[in-house]
Formats: structure tokens, C-alpha cells, sequence
């Protein structure tokens, strides 16, 4: 994705969806509209904060579909790496970051005849924007929202507008959605959706198979920063380049910050656009994306920059 | 996939029960009930529903009684293609998730099956098909839109419009044909002699499940 294309986005509106969620309203500083999108999108922001770039996606709310302006929430995370904590401390009204078009790696699929949707947490997001695409085409759609507590970030409006569709979670009063039961007796052509933690979604593709269902009736999409780990160095053969990676770095942000575009887009591990050759390591691959298969990472030939890490002292990347 | 020049054709391959599917719905017509009887003999174990329709089709297949003895379950037997669609089409209205479809046949009973398949919710991965009999194809005439059966050779005269159609190996899923043109649009008249269609590309190795 071209940096060319990237647009200017100007803070105009902040209000908390809950005790650690902030949801933020953008607008174009020159007051064009920004583009319309399909629910499932994403945009990634560009923030410079005291500490370093940080780059992350956020999954467009519905008010975003029509275009104009956009909405995301943004969960402040535990473990922050600068991007969430930047948003709830350091982001003002006026403020203006970057943002890129749209890109969907979670789009609905028009031709089922019933979507169920799952949120775990902030998942709840791009499930936000669903349920509003599909009310608009009229089709039948329910929504499973786990949650920690009952004032769930969107949990009140979903219900609000979406009424017996809307199942909420609590699952600190041990509360579970019965993925098993989600799967089980569903008419022919249901597709199912499911953003989470990675093991919220690994327990309903568990759930989808053993209840026979095929690969393409289920939908998946992971928030998840790349782990950290311990600091390499990748040498770029082609840029003639070394750079460090830090601890708390990945290696598409230390090549970033070199001052090289490397190619990407969902910066999740799930889209394939920056995987990249290894022409030499020493050490350990540790891929951690969920685009290479099996027989891509045992032969050990490429890897995808944005989440995988190198166990060891050097590696050497085609780029 | 180096085998199969055209992505659009529909891929092949020896049939095998889904292992996690709750009901099987195997279809068959002609020689294709070799293909199913292989697939789900009478030593398949496990909780899931199997409905087998079987349709003779005009082929020429002798169903052998060690053959309909070794199956799972005795196969439902339409007199015609059609009648069997219908039936199959009442099954899958009331089936649910986790329902796999299995077609043996020629190409055109494929296609016909795998449209009645689609058409009620079944996915395309979630329909295995194995090739059996005749290369006999369905071709849409993209003139007239008329859709010939089991064409066999290329070209082919179209019976509605009477074009000489090229047949392609381009094929549309969505109208389970594929695509008919007129070879001697440009000069009429001159289209060479039909030649016979070429094999079926099968494909290798296992499909792959959730």
C-alpha cells in the first residue's frame, strides 16, 4: 500500500464506550467526504508518539459505511506498545494522524442466507458495522457478544437497535456462548463471523468442523499485536541496509523506521502482502502469522514481516 | 493444480466421506454409482444420516448386485435425471450445516447436480464430485442462451439458433454449462468437423476440511 494514498484524518469528536474503550469520530481537515467502505474494514492509523511511530488497524464502525466521516474504538491495552495508550492519553480533539483507504479482509458474504456473528471483547467492532450492512439488504443476521461485563463497549446500542438478534455474554459471571450449539441444526448457507482473541476463534473453527461445516462458511479475524521478543538484526540485501529489532518491536516497524516501505497491509499476520524471502538466518524462525502453511514455514524460505521474529543473530531478507 | 489449464472447471477427484459431516447426500448417475459404492461401503461406521440417489441415465452401466449389496445403504432409484434433481432438491430444502454432496457422473449430470446443490444453499467446498462415463458435456449456446446436453464433441450445432459453437473449457459454476461461441462468425460456413471433447482433468490428493 503506497504511502501516496494515505489521507489526513483530524480528531473531531471523543467519547468513552466504556471504562477502557475510546471510540473517536474523523473528519478530513479539508472537509472533503472520506471514502465509503464495507463493513469488516479497516483502516490503519500512523501515529508519532514521544516514543516511537506506532502503526495500527482499527476496524471502521457503521456510521463509517456511508462515508463522510469515520468512527473507530480503540481499546487501551494492557500492554501497550505506544498506539492505544497514545489514543487515551496523549490524542486531542483537533488533532490530526494519518490514515490509510479502507481495506477489508473480513467482508461479509452476500450470497449466505444467514450470518451469525461472534464478538469477543473489542470484536465487537467490525460486528458493529456488520449488522448494519446486512439490516440494510434486509437479510437475517443474530449477534453473540461475549463480553467482560454487562456495559460492554456498544453492548446497549447494539441491543437497542437490533433487539432478540442481539445475545450478550457476561463472562464474568461465567457466561459462555455455546459455539457447538452456534454450529448445530443451522439452515443451509449460514455463514458464521468471528472476531476475537485467538482463542475465541480457534474454539469456533474447532466447533464449525466437528459440526461438519465447510472452510468457506467460516469467517475469522484476530486483533493481535505482534509479540514481542528477543532483539536480531535483519540485514535488507537488496537496500543494502542493517536494521536493529527490538524488543518490543516487529520487524516490519524496525524496517519501517529505517525509512523503507516495505510492502503490507493488514499488519496482523492474515493477509500475505508482506511476506518477504529469507535468504539467510541464523537461528530460529518463529513465524507467527496465520498466512504461511504448514510446508511454507518448515521450508523456511520467506517470512511474513509484520508478526514473525527471528530466534538468533542475523537475518537476511530480500528487500 | 498444474494440470488444469482452465481455474474455472470444476476439479475432480475420488470421492471419500467427509469425516465430520452429519449427513452425506450422494448422487449418481450411470457409472457414477461405481464411484459412490466405493466410497461409502458397508463397513462405514459413525453417527451421520447417508442418503444415496441413483439415477440409470441412459449409460449403459450394469449396477451389479455385489456392488449394490456392498454399500451402506441401498441407493434410491429415480427413472430419469429430472426426477431425481427433484428429489434431491427436497432433501437438501431440509437439511442443515454440516450436510456434504457427493456427485458421480459424466460431466453434464455433474453440472446439473451441482446447480441443484448450489441453488439450496450447499457451498462449493462442501460439494465433491467425481467423474465417471462419458466426457458428455452441458453447453450454453451464449448467443441464444440455450443449454445443450451432454454435447460430446466440438464444434457443436446449436439446436435453438443453429450456430457452429466452439466449445470451450471455460464454464460458468452459476449456469453449470460451459461456454458455447460461434467458431465462423467472421467467415460462415467454414467450421472445421467436429472433433471429440478432451478427458476430464482429476485432480490429486485429498480435499481439504475446515
Amino acid at each position: 500500500m503506497g504511502v501516496e494514498t494515505h489521507m489526513q484524518v483530524r480528531v473531531v469528536r471523543a467519547d468513552m464506550l466504556s471504562a477502557n474503550v475510546r471510540r473517536l469520530t474523523l473528519q478530513r481537515p479539508d472537509g472533503a467526504a472520506l471514502p465509503p467502505c464495507s463493513a469488516g474494514s479497516h483502516t490503519v492509523l500512523t501515529m508519532t508518539t514521544p516514543q516511537r511511530t506506532a502503526r495500527n488497524a482499527y476496524s471502521l464502525l457503521a456510521a463509517s459505511l456511508a462515508g463522510g466521516e469515520w468512527q473507530i474504538a480503540v481499546q487501551k491495552s494492557q500492554c501497550s506498545r505506544g498506539g492505544s495508550a497514545y489514543i487515551h492519553e496523549g490524542l486531542r480533539i483537533g488533532d490530526v494522524l494519518t490514515a490509510s483507504p479502507p481495506a477489508n479482509l473480513f467482508a461479509l458474504n452476500h450470497t449466505a442466507r444467514r450470518h451469525v456473528l461472534v464478538a469477543g471483547g473489542i470484536g465487537c467492532t467490525p460486528v458493529h458495522a456488520m449488522a448494519h450492512e446486512l439490516a440494510l439488504r434486509g437479510a437475517e443476521f443474530e449477534i453473540h457478544y461475549a463480553a467482560r461485563n454487562a456495559e460492554a463497549p456498544l453492548a446497549a446500542e447494539l441491543r437497542a437497535s437490533w433487539g432478540t438478534r442481539v445475545r450478550l455474554y457476561v463472562t464474568s459471571d461465567g457466561e459462555r456462548p455455546d459455539f457447538a450449539a452456534l454450529c448445530s441444526e443451522r439452515p443451509l448457507g449460514t455463514h458464521l463471523y468471528v472476531c476475537g482473541p485467538q482463542g475465541m476463534i480457534d474454539d469456533v473453527r474447532h466447533a464449525a468442523r466437528l459440526g461438519g461445516w465447510p472452510a468457506s462458511a467460516v469467517h475469522a479475524e484476530c486483533f493481535q499485536a505482534p509479540a514481542g521478543g528477543v532483539p536480531f538484526t535483519a540485514r535488507l540485501a537488496r537496500s543494502g541496509v542493517t536494521v536493529a529489532v527490538g524488543e518490543q518491536q516487529s520487524l516490519l516497524e524496525a524496517i519501517e523506521d529505517a525509512g523503507i516501505a516495505a510492502p503490507c497491509l493488514c499488519r496482523g499476520g492474515a493477509c500475505g502482502q508482506c511476506e518477504v524471502a529469507v535468504l539467510a538466518h541464523d537461528g530460529e524462525l518463529l513465524h507467527c502469522d496465520h498466512f504461511l502453511s504448514d510446508a511454507d514455514r518448515a521450508r523456511g524460505d520467506s517470512i511474513m514481516l509484520c508478526m514473525s521474529r527471528l530466534r538468533g543473530g542475523e537475518l537476511v531478507l530480500d528487500l | 493444480m498444474t494440470g488444469n489449464a482452465f481455474r474455472s472447471r470444476p476439479e475432480y477427484r475420488r470421492l471419500a466421506p467427509a469425516p465430520e459431516a452429519h449427513l452425506h447426500v450422494a448422487v449418481a448417475a450411470g457409472a457414477g454409482l461405481a464411484a459412490i459404492a466405493s466410497a461409502f461401503t458397508i463397513s462405514m461406521q459413525g453417527a451421520a444420516r447417508l442418503v444415496i440417489l441413483y439415477t440409470p441415465d441412459g449409460d449403459a452401466f450394469d449396477c451389479g448386485q455385489s456392488v449394490a449389496a456392498s454399500m451402506a445403504v441401498a441407493p434410491d432409484v429415480h427413472k430419469s435425471r429430472d426426477e431425481l434433481l427433484a428429489c434431491l432438491n427436497a432433501t437438501l430444502d431440509a437439511a442443515t450445516m454440516g450436510t456434504r454432496v457427493y456427485v458421480a457422473g459424466n460431466e453434464s449430470f455433474i453440472s446439473a447436480a451441482s446447480v441443484v446443490a448450489r441453488a439450496c444453499g450447499v457451498s462449493a467446498d462442501a460439494i465433491e464430485l467425481e467423474h465417471c462415463g462419458s466426457v458428455a458435456r452441458r453447453v450454453q449456446c451464449v448467443h441464444c442462451k440455450t443449454r445443450l446436453e451432454d454435447v460430446v464433441a466440438s464444434p457443436v450445432q446449436c439446436s435453438c439458433c443453429g450456430e457452429n459453437l466452439l466449445v470451450r473449457d471455460h464454464y460458468s459454476s452459476r449456469l453449470g454449462a460451459y461456454m458455447g461461441v460461434s467458431i465462423d462468425a467472421d467467415a460462415p460456413g467454414t467450421a472445421p468437423p467436429p472433433s471429440p471433447l478432451a478427458p476430464v482433468y482429476v485432480a490429486e490428493g485429498e480435499p481439504s476440511w475446515v
